[in-house]
């Protein structure tokens, strides 16, 4: 974890970045990035399921969770969204 | 009866034609089967008929299948990274870059473009976090993978072997399938599967797969093809969720009187679909049309029977299906 932590900071690209390139174009600190930010979204998970997030952080892990997709993604999908995928 | 030189004529190539899980002599007759054949059988032999001996499957394919596979053959990788000697880093970004790689469409002008789905728990991102977070959680895993005899890790196993389930004229059906893991706990050893879902994990999530003709024919033929007292089944559940992927392990187990009661009622079921061959007539059951969230073929079987082949044609698409064809090891 560490080794990879190392290389994550040294380019902190975001994840809709990587998620939106070329998957064959991809580095090694790349896939290391996806890594990174999936393990510290699973920490905030389990620290919210235990009941130790404040609400500020509650809310600043609900935005992370899914990055925020490209606008001709969203206008392909918004359209069949319903409350459900609130998740309440 | 089902007039197969019409499909023949309107389709060109079906299924069950040339096929090695197929009778070489007797029409349309599957002599090797798999829980996905027979759990097709099992709930509609109409169903079975449209998807095994034609071979045709919805155009579009089900999110959640596309979203198994590769949730499947990512831990699969990563199951073969570790066994392979990779450290546990090494191994998940294996894992991570199947995820990336696997999920885009190339174009013929050499761009791409990301798999787009239509189910918000299942898509690009979620598969990455539920691979990610099911190695994080189950990293220190006290289930440790079985080592054949050749060496190689007891992953994504194909097997196959002879029943003494017998047709009038001497041939003898086959039971084959693809196990995800063999591995042993505190001494015993068991099958691994793993499952997706946008359910909540509770109790019942495993009580449904007791009976389960997959679960059943894994624990009986487990314990028949490699030789070992494997004592049941280690189911690894996964909720999909649009925020956060969830897991719970569950234990499958069946006495050997159970295990016999799966073999007795396969022996029925492989005898059914010897008379449906022969009769060439593969009947609906009425009572499926809505598990699952609705059969597919539903649409088919709501129209006159003499228009369904143009429908058929039209919303539908070739499926080769054959057991036999190996994925891992034997």
């Amino acid at each position: 974890m560490s080794d990879l932590s190392v290389l994550a900071e040294a380019d902190p690209r975001s994840l809709e970045d990587i998620l939106n390139d070329d998957p064959l174009k991809l580095t090694e600190q790349d896939r290391v990035q996806v890594v990174t930010y999936l393990r510290r979204a699973r920490e905030s998970f389990l620290a919210q399921e235990s009941g130790k997030l404040t609400t500020s952080e509650k809310k600043d892990l609900k935005a992370k969770a899914v990055p925020a997709p490209k606008k001709q993604a969203l206008d392909e999908t918004k359209a069949q969204l319903t409350l459900d995928d609130l998740d309440l | 009866m089902l007039d197969l030189a019409k499909f023949k004529d309107k389709f060109g190539k079906l299924n069950a034609e040339g096929n090695t899980a197929f009778h070489p002599e007797i029409p349309n007759l599957q002599v090797a089967w798999d829980s996905t054949s027979m759990g097709t059988l099992m709930e509609c032999p109409r169903k079975y008929f449209y998807t095994m001996i034609l071979g045709r499957q919805p155009r579009d394919e089900s999110v959640h299948l596309t979203f198994g596979g590769h949730y499947h053959k990512a831990l699969e990788i990563y199951d073969h990274a570790r066994s392979a000697g990779a450290d546990f880093d090494r191994a998940q970004l294996e894992a991570v870059r199947y995820c990336l790689e696997a999920t885009v469409v190339r174009l013929p002008n050499g761009g791409f473009r990301p798999w787009l789905s239509d189910e918000p728990t299942k898509n690009r991102f979620t598969l990455l976090r539920t691979v990610v977070w099911y190695l994080e959680q189950f990293k220190n895993d006290p289930v440790k993978t079985i080592q054949l005899a050749n060496g190689k890790p007891a992953v994504e196993l194909s097997f196959r072997y002879e029943s003494d389930i017998t047709l009038p004229d001497g041939t003898k059906y086959w039971i084959c399938g693809h196990i995800d893991r063999l591995g042993e706990l505190d001494g015993s050893i068991y099958f691994l599967d793993r499952k997706t879902s946008k359910h909540t994990l509770s109790p019942d999530t495993f009580a449904k797969w007791s009976p389960d003709n997959q679960m059943d024919l894994y624990d009986f033929s487990s314990n028949v093809v490699y030789q070992l007292p494997v004592k049941g089944g280690i189911l690894d559940a996964a909720q999909v969720a649009v925020t956060f992927s969830r897991f719970a392990r569950g234990f499958l187990r069946r006495n050997e009187s159970q295990r016999q009661e799966w073999y007795e009622d396969t022996r029925y079921w492989l005898t059914q679909a010897y008379y449906f061959a022969q009769a060439g007539y593969w009947p609906m059951n009425r009572k499926s049309c809505g598990n699952y969230g609705g059969c597919p073929f539903r649409p088919i079987c709501a129209k006159p029977p003499e228009t369904r082949i143009d429908w058929l044609k039209d919303t539908t698409r070739l499926r080769v299906w054959d057991p036999l064809i190996v994925r891992g090891d034997i």
